[in-house]
């Protein structure tokens, strides 16, 4: 105690040096503190985004050229033209295979299945309302324009016609319209589809255009996306019913077509994938789980039967986390999603019936346990959007391959096909991407704002570092200075207390205590006010800026809220008394180093000056 | 009576370039209540022998003894703090405490109470003939006589029975020398220490009892 009181005493005799000492490692203390802090919030942040952002690619096969398509109007009586895209092949997947791709999932080119479920009902489906029908036109005709056709029967519908009904029939899109006879039956498939602006009324029914809807051709394709080969002919709608049609092949194919207009009542859509965040709902928080959970890692990997249904479906149907689903997988969709073929103001307007004029059989079918439900938008007819009732499964889980069962075929587009990578490697992934020079296939990315972010917290590391690095000079240079001023400069001080009959570990707490208690004051003081600067700082730099340009705010508010909240938890203070503990040790460190030099001094030669 | 002897102490020590000897094969006998002084030219080796008698080094050979026991096998720090005090020409008092508070270091040291070692230092500072406006005062604003006195002064609270004062009046005036020379004297005479003083001052060394010679590194004694 008494060196210590001795200690203090000779050093607040130095009161200016004593105080400059310590303002000066107030300061400096405190920028180290600001850099450090600084480094740790803008670190923390980076790992809290690093949790809460996530980027994926999406694909889109650019089409090799863009056609016109000439399209007859019968209202006009002229070809309206549209461009259509055309594409000599379909990019494969495997493209997106190449050296130095770092994907966390993915790619995937997903396509949706349908699943016959008949003990459960697409409720609320928005149908097509299309028809299979049998009549005859009032009168002879070519329905070149709306003429009335009587139906005498209705073999599939949703009620839109009944029997003995007089629509309104017109070949709208049909240049050169085939002539129907009065005498004559026919059963045709149509599709209520206004073309002509004046609508027409037979016989006091107020009936609305019906045009065809060619449901009777297949649109199978094989693998490779190419048409696999039907004996009906293109845009076949119409065929004229005779004794034993029905038990005539085309006749059958008709019945199949009926038949498969149930199926669409009971058909769901399933979507398998690697990680439901390259689901777009998912991935911008459109949909989102909302009970259960997500598959696991283990699940994705080993193809468990397990699935994801919709809260709406859960609740109409009655199912719940833990039950199971009998999903029979008939046939695969790779040209629409989900969310596009299963809306509530559309039905899925394509054809179940393969190539054979048969109903697509089932090719997988397994039980799946329901391990979440999901919420949110679905059913709006969006590429981007959940499909109606859609359920979602590990792709691994269909372990069947799907080659004869596809219905259609298309392109990657963005809807489609995606893959996940690590957060700010887009650069780098492009890097190498464009060294492929594959022309016809562009990428997009989403990473929710996550480059801007990324970029803004680089930029404060790299000033908590030139702060944190000028604070660890000044630090070094004034404890270095005053070491040199309180301790090597007091050689002559120890040398004298030797002489005295100090120890060397008097010798050491007189000179260190004093300037310990200053390092350790300083050091403090300034780290805590360099923190709480920081602090304030910090908060009036708070972003509020989340917005992703790229896609929306929605998912990058959703993200940077969850990042924020994230590194708020982050305790200032122990930065700070991290900060102060190296300063001190650093401080100790040199003092000591100083107090061992003057304690190797001798004494004697010291104080009596002489040279031997 | 003896209290301090030498036999055969040598000491030399490995300089940048050669072994130095700086104290060869000295050998005397140093008695309670006397004052000696030690002469020579410079680089004879007497400040080295000066801090081989205050313990401050070890000789490397011969060895030193105080009242009969070997030094080296006392603690020779508290043989410094007890028995020996070194007083220097340069005084070397702690310029950032006053004169009073240099005095009561040594004391303090000694776990004296500080009311104990305030009165004691001022009794001993009296005795070295300081006025008491002194005490309070900072070695920069005294005298250099006067600073040598307060270095006496600590000397004396903190050996007990030797002072070793190493060229004591070498920066001082005739009048001061005069002085601090008759101080030391008083102190061995009347209140009993051994002083030892190293000097090149004839004057000095004429008002001492026995005086040492050294030359390059040997002692005799010339009275």
């Amino acid at each position: 105690m008494l060196l210590f009181k001795n200690s203090m005493r000779q050093l607040f005799r130095m009161k200016g040096r004593a105080a400059l000492f310590l303002l000066l490692l107030i300061f400096a203390s405190g920028l180290c503190s600001i850099g450090r802090e600084f480094l740790v919030t803008n670190q923390a942040k980076m790992e809290a985004y690093e949790d809460s952002f996530m980027t994926i690619g999406t694909v889109e096969q650019k089409a090799d050229q863009v056609e016109e398509r000439r399209i007859w109007d019968a209202e006009i009586k002229d070809y309206r033209i549209y461009n259509s895209s055309v594409y000599d092949s379909y990019v494969p997947l495997s493209v997106l295979d190449f050296e130095g791709a770092d994907y966390l999932s993915g790619p995937e080119r997903r396509c949706f299945y349908g699943s016959y479920m008949p003990e459960y009902e697409m409720y609320g489906l928005g149908m097509s309302l299309s028809e299979i029908v049998e009549g005859s036109p009032v009168e002879d005709a070519v329905p070149d324009h709306p003429i009335a056709f009587r139906v005498t029967r209705v073999l599939a519908g949703q009620g839109g016609i009944r029997d003995g009904h007089v629509i309104s029939f017109c070949d709208h899109y049909n240049p050169k319209p085939e002539k129907l006879y009065a005498d004559k039956t026919y059963v045709m498939s149509v599709a209520y589809r206004p073309g002509h602006e004046d609508q027409q009324e037979f016989e006091g029914d107020d009936v609305t255009e019906y045009i065809p809807y060619t449901v009777l051709e297949s649109d199978q394709v094989d693998i490779d996306g190419n048409k696999v080969p039907d004996d009906v002919e293109e845009g076949h709608f119409c065929d004229e019913v005779t004794e034993g049609f029905y038990e005539s092949d085309k006749g059958r194919r008709w019945l199949n077509v009926i038949a498969s207009w149930d199926y669409l009542r009971h058909t769901f859509p399933v979507t398998g994938t690697d990680d439901i965040n390259l689901l777009m709902p998912f991935y911008n928080g459109n949909a989102y789980i909302s009970q259960g959970r997500e598959f696991t890692a283990k699940e994705y990997a080993n193809g468990d039967r397990v699935c994801l249904v919709s809260e709406l479906f859960a609740r109409r149907a009655g199912l719940a986390i833990g039950d199971e689903l009998p999903l029979a997988l008939q046939y695969a969709n790779y040209r629409r999603t989900a969310g596009r073929a299963f809306a509530t103001n559309s039905a899925a307007a394509f054809s179940l019936i393969n190539a054979k004029g048969e109903i697509y059989p089932v090719f997988e079918e397994g039980n799946y346990e329901i391990v979440g439900v999901y919420g949110g938008q679905a059913g709006i007819r969006d590429d981007y959007g959940m499909g109606y009732n859609e359920i979602i499964i590990p792709s691994r889980s269909v372990k069947n391959s799907d080659a004869d069962n596809i219905l259609e075929s298309g392109p990657m587009v963005g809807s489609n096909t995606s893959f996940r990578i690590a957060n700010g490697t887009i650069d780098e992934y492009m890097e190498k991407w464009n060294k492929l020079q594959i022309s016809n296939v562009e990428i997009t990315f989403y990473d929710g704002g996550y480059s801007e972010l990324e970029a803004n917290i680089n930029n404060m590391k790299y000033i908590a570092r030139l702060l944190l690095v000028m604070g660890v000079i000044m630090v070094l240079m004034v404890l270095g200075y005053f070491s040199w001023l309180f301790i090597l400069k007091q050689k002559e001080r120890t040398a004298v207390e030797r002489c005295l009959g100090f120890r060397k570990w008097h010798s050491f707490v007189s000179l260190f205590s004093g300037i310990f208690l200053l390092i350790l004051v300083g050091s403090v003081c300034g780290s805590v006010a360099g923190s709480y600067l920081s602090g304030e700082i910090e908060g009036k730099i708070q972003r509020e800026d989340y917005y992703d340009k790229t896609f929306g705010n929605s998912v990058a508010t959703d993200m940077g809220k969850t990042a924020a909240k994230s590194y708020e938890q982050e305790e200032p203070l122990k930065t700070a008394a991290e900060c102060a503990l190296a300063i001190v040790a650093a401080g100790a460190v040199i003092a000591a180093a100083g107090i061992y030099v003057n304690l190797q001094k001798e004494p004697m030669k010291m104080l009596s000056g002489r040279t031997e | 009576m003896e209290i301090l002897r030498a036999e055969h102490v040598s000491y030399s020590y490995q300089s940048k370039y050669q072994k130095v000897e700086a104290v060869k094969d000295v050998s005397c006998v140093f008695e309670k209540g006397k004052f000696y002084a030690i002469v020579g030219e410079s680089g004879s080796g007497k400040s080295t022998f000066l801090s081989l008698l205050a313990g401050l080094d070890q000789p490397s050979e011969g060895t030193i003894y105080v009242e009969g026991e070997p030094l080296c096998d006392m603690d020779r720090d508290a043989y410094r703090l007890n028995r020996a005090a070194v007083v220097y020409q340069a005084f070397h008092l702690f310029p950032l405490l006053t004169a009073q508070e240099n005095v009561m270091l040594p004391l303090e040291c000694k776990k004296m109470r500080k009311k104990e070692a305030a009165r004691q230092a001022r009794q001993l500072l009296e005795r070295v003939g300081l006025e008491s406006r002194i005490c309070r005062q900072f070695p920069k604003m005294m005298s250099g006589g006067e600073q040598q006195r307060v270095a006496i002064a600590r000397a004396v609270a903190a050996g007990g029975e030797i002072i070793l004062a190493d060229e004591p009046t070498g920066n001082l005036d005739s009048g001061n020398e005069e002085n601090v020379v008759a101080l030391l004297k008083e102190l061995a005479h009347e209140d009993g220490y051994t002083v030892i003083v190293i000097t090149h001052n004839q004057r000095v060394a004429d008002e001492t009892d026995h005086v040492f010679r050294m030359k390059d590194g040997s002692m005799e004694q010339i009275r």
